[in-house]
């Protein structure tokens, strides 16, 4: 598990997708670019995000598993009621901006022709030969994501984590 | 040609990582300098200036690298430059670059807490002193950690300038693939290279944090 | 002439009053215990006298200079005055000779081998000469505590001012750094000190300073005081810290 996380986190995303892409085949994996890019990028997605989740989990504070274990719950009550949301608080934040990260990052499986939002650029460019123009667009639409992205996971975090729940 | 996936073409493939190497060493130069620029524009109190500087943030942390490579190889042409994949790669990574160390370090100067400024102030220090003695050498070490970080996502990022022509590892690795027909081979290869980089780096940056003393 | 005088002091954090009209003062080597529940003002009066926190109205002189004067140059108000914080305060990134040693060269203008030998001097003084080259993060907070006295002490200041220095520390650690104080105070220093140790203050502090809600409640002699309190609000403290 820890080989898994280092050896993805160490490597650039690109070289990941063309060894599924390129270098699969030669096993006789054949996926087509859509695929390619979806198995990449979850690979990808996994090692960060257990990376996230364990710092989460561990950064809850020793004293409040022994606080639930001394009242009598058991090691799965413990988890389920007090372990569990602090650490999806803790986590949340950190997940949030990798999602974030990992929507800039599809860009770059247009660079095996997957069907994506900068593929479609390269599409209408060679039609147009208004690189420039079409790039700008492209790139300034990804901020719009990125903007409606982060104001949706600051709303739910507001929702789920700052407002009281009802008295 | 076609042909095994042989030592010598290891050798190739190293031979491209220094443009790996020199391509992340003059982002991290290029950043590292806007970077502070952008860090001091964050913190000096100037409205305007900070939101500006807010918004600069925003817009790089918030489109992809590629988009970013490519507005400037594509761009700079428009302006009357003729900019190879070398130049516009080395720009739009220094911007990049710059964007993410600005926050960092604004981030870790803003982190020495508040009572380190109040104990070099009851000692008669005067403000630059405080900071020039007290807050920056503190600030410095809360950095490295996540500036190594940084750093190592540069040395991967410095792969999607092959998207724009640039002759670096990955794109190296392309050209070996085609020509050995060998493309898992070439492509692990190249992988082994960027880990034994990145790697080696963020080892680095655990040992200096073991010795470094830094306020809790 | 008395050292520190406070008159008519008021502070306002935004609209909370915090200290509501204080008027003090403490003379040449007397020693005041400042003591009140939490957020009395007490540490807060001990910041303006520092000029860590700027005042709303009145006035604060401290050795001659005018603290609350317009451009009065604080920094030289601060390497006069020596203060010593609940959480200690070392420079995490400097060991503890260096610790010492910064402002004597910085604002002293002292040369290297100076600042040494008075930090050696002054590590010395607190017991903790074998401690000189560690970092504060390899020290015990009571040795934390002693090695910021020390480093107040290095600035030769005409007064001392120690804010609740021993309320963070693990009981065991507490009679240690007292121990210094009680050392100090037989040298005949000026110290203002805000505590919870009524035992120490009675022994050791000249004048027992009562705040509460902000005022200068009750004030006297310190084995007076705390044995037969005037007012009823000193009783309630009285008997609240006590048991």
């Amino acid at each position: 598990m820890r080989a898994y996380v280092e050896l993805i986190r160490n490597t650039p995303l690109l070289v990941q997708l063309f060894i599924v892409f390129f270098g699969l085949p030669t096993l006789g994996i054949r996926l087509n670019a859509n695929e390619a890019a979806l198995v990449a990028l979850s690979i990808n997605l996994g090692a960060y995000s257990t990376e996230i989740i364990r710092a989460g989990i561990e950064s809850l504070p020793r004293s409040q598993i022994e606080a639930g274990r001394a009242l009598g719950l058991t090691a799965l009550q413990t988890f389920r009621y007090i372990v569990l949301y602090q650490a999806v608080k803790a986590i949340y934040p950190a997940l949030a901006s990798q999602f974030v990260l990992l929507m800039l990052a599809t860009s770059i499986v247009s660079a095996i022709g997957a069907t994506e939002l900068f593929h479609q650029a390269a599409f209408i460019e060679s039609r147009t030969y208004r690189s420039f123009e079409v790039y700008t667009l492209i790139t300034l639409s990804y901020l719009l994501l990125t903007v409606g992205f982060r104001g949706l996971f600051s709303l739910v975090y507001w929702a789920v984590f700052v407002r009281r729940p009802s008295r | 040609m076609i042909r095994e996936f042989a030592l010598a073409d290891f050798g190739y493939l190293l031979l491209a990582t220094r443009w790996t190497i020199l391509l992340a060493l003059t982002a991290m130069l290029g950043g590292g300098f806007l970077g502070l620029v952008v860090a001091i524009c964050r913190v000096l109190p100037i409205r305007p200036l900070n939101w500006l500087t807010v918004g600069y943030i925003n817009l790089i942390q918030g489109t992809p690298l590629l988009g970013q490579l490519f507005v400037f190889f594509f761009g700079l042409p428009l302006f009357g430059l003729s900019v190879d994949a070398w130049t516009a790669a080395a720009l739009a990574m220094s911007i990049y670059a710059s964007a993410f160390f600005g926050e960092i370090w604004r981030g870790s100067l803003q982190s020495v807490p508040l009572r380190q400024w109040e104990a070099g102030a009851s000692l008669g220090l005067t403000y630059r002193q405080r900071l020039a003695y007290v807050i920056i050498p503190q600030a410095v070490r809360i950095s490295i950690p996540p500036t190594v970080g940084f750093i190592v996502q540069l040395v991967k990022n410095t792969s999607l300038a092959a998207l724009i022509g640039f002759i670096e590892l990955t794109r190296a690795s392309q050209i070996m693939a085609a020509a050995t027909f060998a493309p898992l081979q070439v492509y692990l290869a190249a992988a082994g290279i960027y880990f034994v980089i990145c790697f080696g780096l963020s080892h680095v940056s655990q040992l200096l944090e073991r010795r470094l003393h830094v306020a809790r | 002439m008395s050292l520190v005088s406070l008159e008519n002091v008021v502070k306002r954090f935004g609209s909370l009053e915090v200290l509501k009209g204080v008027s003090l003062e403490v003379d040449k080597g007397e020693i005041v215990a400042v003591i009140g529940r939490s957020g009395s003002g007490k540490s807060t009066m001990l910041r303006c006298i520092n000029a860590l926190e700027p005042v709303q109205a009145g006035r604060i002189m401290v050795d001659g200079i005018e603290v609350t004067a317009p451009g009065a140059d604080h920094n030289k108000l601060r390497a006069r005055v020596g203060m010593v914080f609940q959480s200690y305060n070392l420079f995490p990134h400097l060991n503890v000779e260096r610790n010492v040693k910064l402002a004597l060269k910085l604002v002293r203008r002292m040369s290297d081998a100076e600042a040494s030998e008075v930090a050696r001097r002054m590590v010395a003084k607190v017991g903790l000469e074998d401690k000189l080259l560690a970092y504060p993060d390899e020290l015990s907070g009571g040795q934390q505590q002693r090695v910021a006295i020390a480093r107040s002490l290095a600035m030769q200041p005409t007064i001392m001012l120690f804010d609740e220095i021993t309320s963070a520390l693990d009981p065991e650690l507490v009679g240690e750094v007292l121990k210094v104080l009680e050392e100090l105070a037989e040298e005949g220093m000026t110290m203002m000190l805000v505590t919870h140790e009524m035992h120490f203050a009675r022994t050791v502090a000249d004048r027992v300073v009562f705040m509460h809600e902000g005022r200068i409640h009750e004030e006297g002699p310190a084995e007076q005081i705390l044995r037969e309190p005037g007012t009823a609000e000193l009783r309630n403290f009285l008997s609240a810290v006590l048991h």
